[in-house]
């Protein structure tokens, strides 16, 4: 049996409800481009319980319109791209230190055993000889200065990794801390979506940090995977440590919430510390070796025919560089041989003494030596080659997984952003709808309090 | 489809930043002229280019060495053929002496000039060039002959690479024309010095004599002549070789790493307008976005 203050009750109900949802509405249209902001709806429900207000409306909740499946697709994709950006980006450091291709080291072998050829025209000419030395000393300074751009681009990727791992940590210990808030509020039921929001953002930025998965238990809690481990379970983080091993490596250790420590270095594979960690580890020692093995092989082949020749005084045996005695460290280590250097008349052109000055049979062997094959079985100009050659093919392959990656990233943001943004139009909609709502509910009250009024006035 | 004011922003910054890149890469290719300037732009190409790096630098060390060594040899041929000359006249002054009618005096001072042209002979045997003392061997920088035409060279010859792996002699053959290390095994300067001492002695049968051991120097210097002449022959064809091997290796280089022009010039223009494009399909989206809101 319905009254007039029934009636009264349910106007009430639905003022309160356009009310909330207006609320909603202003607050998805005012957060329309806050990162990581997820659109809310205001769950409006009539009451169906029996009692005096029957029929009404009531707010029952407000819903974060998260695609669950959407947003983990972008946290995977963010960290593939994490990976290939850091690796693109630190390679094409890597690639400016080669230098241009005439003055890289492959140019200044053409120049070195050109000088040869050159000298064995007039072995016996001083400046000639000068020009030997010259083309010989800049080639020994640009092995040097390629090696120690390597070792040192190594040093500032092990840096980056450092803070990347800080920043990882510092997130971890945050989504860990916004876990425990989450379950007390779900606990009390009271509303925790900014929370969520904030978490959201935070793991999406350590999928691209380090490459994450993350599961939400029905506590609200979310456990995020990453590195082979659960970097977070509940309200306790686990902390990343980077360090360097005696053999010049990275290794990256976790510390679990219960103080176990496990290297994860090898699961480091995505993100932005796998993109360190691969460039770090994997592409720059593999053009550091490539170039430590031209130089060995390249300065014992010089030495070896050198030795064979006599200088201008006579002396034979003398070698022309000073190289390690194994390809470890050679590029950085390469020298003039102080027989040489500064002495001109020290280099070889001839092969016996009884050809001085003008014998050139050796000159012209070490300028063969530039098509010749060195120890690897390549030619000194074709090993360059190959190391320039594996260098531009990694950094091109980082390259295009990093463009491919943007693309997959834009997509699978632009789904997720296609359950959870904010459409203006839709909201302006809703908004007007609401407040027509608000409107009749008035109205209602309006009538209503007529009624009433009418009736007291009458009696 | 459920399409956001999110959704809108990331297509345009995505399509935007895709267009930029295209349109940065072009108007590198464009203005630099070359498609690979690293090797991160195509690894192949790149390596091919140093490939051609390498050969261009080997030919033009090898035709430097080629042409000054030929242009050494080419003195050195004309020396010899002054030193021909040489012997031709003192054979001529022989065979007027070998006359009956002629004196003892004039025959004396015939002497003389046989001396003088000995020591003209040793100024051409002396001859330098780049490469010092071009009839000494690989003894360059000490003066071969002395007055009396004792030699301090040796039969060395200096060394060159004519093509690859072809290492040939370059040295004119000064042993060979000056010393009795020469096919006639005679020493010109000593033929000379017998010859004026002839003269001086009023000695018709050993003026007489020296008639054909002159021809044997003669023959000496010319086969050193024309050894001289086949060398620069052989170098300048060599060299010449160089220059069609230059153009076919620059070729292949420009090919591997140079950009086509007009291709270059019109995917300029066609970045360039789809970089217009997709900042004036953002700009109506934003529009859009604040006129609803408005």
């Amino acid at each position: 049996m319905s009254s007039l203050f029934n009636v009264l009750g349910i106007a009430r109900d639905g003022l309160m409800a356009q009310q909330a949802a207006i609320d909603v509405t202003g607050q998805n249209i005012s957060n329309a481009s806050t990162p990581g902001y997820v659109r809310r709806d205001a769950d409006i429900q009539s009451r169906t319980t029996a009692g005096p207000s029957q029929g009404g409306v009531d707010v029952v909740g407000v819903t974060r319109n998260l695609d669950v499946f959407a947003y983990n697709r972008l946290i995977a994709e963010e960290g593939q791209k994490g990976s290939a950006d850091a690796r693109s980006t630190a390679l094409q450091s890597v690639q400016g230190l080669l230098g241009t291709s005439d003055s890289a080291i492959g140019a200044k072998l053409d120049d070195f055993y050109a000088s040869f050829q050159t000298l064995s025209a007039t072995p016996g000419d001083a400046s000639a000889r000068a020009a030997v030395l010259a083309k010989a000393s800049s080639l020994v300074q640009a092995f040097g200065a390629l090696s120690g751009g390597l070792s040192s681009a190594q040093q500032q990727l092990q840096n980056q990794a450092a803070a990347q791992a800080n920043d990882i940590n510092s997130k971890l210990a945050e989504v860990a801390t916004l876990n425990g808030k989450i379950s007390q509020a779900k606990a009390i039921g009271t509303d925790a979506n900014d929370l969520r929001d904030r978490r959201d953002v935070l793991i999406r930025d350590l999928g691209a940090g380090i490459g994450a998965r993350a599961v939400e238990d029905d506590k609200g809690e979310m456990t995020v995977f990453g590195a082979g481990i659960a970097l977070v379970t509940g309200s306790s983080a686990a902390s990343l440590d980077v360090s360097v091993t005696a053999s010049n490596s990275l290794a990256i250790r976790a510390t679990r919430p219960g103080g176990s420590v496990v290297d994860v270095t090898s699961n480091v594979v995505d993100g932005k510390l796998g993109g360190i960690v691969t460039t770090r580890e994997k592409d720059i020692p593999s053009v550091s070796t490539a170039l430590d093995n031209l130089a060995f092989n390249f300065a014992n082949s010089v030495n070896a025919v050198h030795q064979s020749g006599v200088g201008l005084d006579g002396v034979s045996g003398r070698s022309m560089f000073d190289v390690s005695s194994t390809a470890q460290g050679a590029a950085y280590t390469l020298r003039l041989s102080a027989d040489v250097a500064n002495n001109p008349n020290a280099i070889a052109a001839a092969s016996t003494p009884g050809d001085l000055p003008g014998g050139s049979d050796i000159a012209v062997k070490l300028g063969q030596l530039s098509a010749g094959k060195l120890a690897s079985g390549n030619t000194p100009s074709d090993t360059w080659a190959n190391l320039t050659n594996d260098l531009g093919t990694r950094l091109a392959s980082a390259t295009h997984e990093s463009a491919l990656r943007a693309d997959t990233v834009a997509q699978a943001d632009s789904l997720n952003s296609s359950t959870s943004g904010v459409s203006i139009d839709e909201e302006t909609v809703k908004l007007t709808q609401f407040q027509r709502a608000f409107e009749a509910s008035t109205k209602v009250l309006q009538t209503v309090d007529s009624l009433l009024q009418g009736l007291m006035q009458d009696l | 489809m459920r399409i956001t004011e999110g959704m809108r922003s990331i297509h345009s910054l995505q399509n935007m930043s895709k267009a930029a890149d295209r349109l940065d890469k072009a108007s590198r290719v464009a203005s630099s002229g070359y498609n690979v300037e690293n090797p991160s732009d195509d690894p192949a190409a790149y390596s091919s280019m140093l490939a051609a790096d390498t050969q261009l630098s080997r030919i033009d060390a090898r035709a430097t060495v080629l042409d000054r060594t030929a242009s050494d040899l080419e003195l050195a041929e004309s020396a010899l053929a002054g030193g021909g000359d040489i012997l031709t006249r003192a054979r001529e002054l022989a065979m007027e002496m070998t006359d009956g009618t002629l004196s003892a005096s004039d025959r004396a001072n015939a002497a003389s000039e046989v001396r003088a042209l000995k020591e003209s002979l040793a100024g051409v045997a002396n001859t330098r060039g780049a490469t010092g003392f071009l009839f000494a061997g690989t003894n360059t920088q000490t003066q071969p002959f002395d007055s009396s035409g004792n030699y301090a060279g040796n039969s060395s010859s200096l060394r060159i690479e004519v093509g690859d792996n072809v290492v040939d002699d370059a040295s004119a053959k000064g042993a060979e024309a000056f010393t009795t290390a020469g096919v006639a095994g005679r020493n010109p300067f000593a033929d000379l010095e017998t010859l004026a001492t002839a003269l001086e002695n009023n000695d018709v049968n050993t003026i007489q004599q020296s008639l054909s051991n002159i021809d044997d120097d003669q023959k000496q210097l010319s086969n050193a002549r024309s050894d001289a002449g086949a060398k620069i022959d052989r170098f300048r064809a060599a060299s010449s070789y160089l220059g069609q091997s230059k153009t076919t290796v620059s070729k292949a280089r420009s090919t591997a790493i140079e950009a086509d022009a007009p291709a270059a010039y019109s995917e300029l223009t066609i970045a360039q307008s789809a970089y217009e494009r997709a900042l004036s399909v953002t700009q109506k989206i934003l529009s859009i976005s604040t006129n609803s809101t408005g």
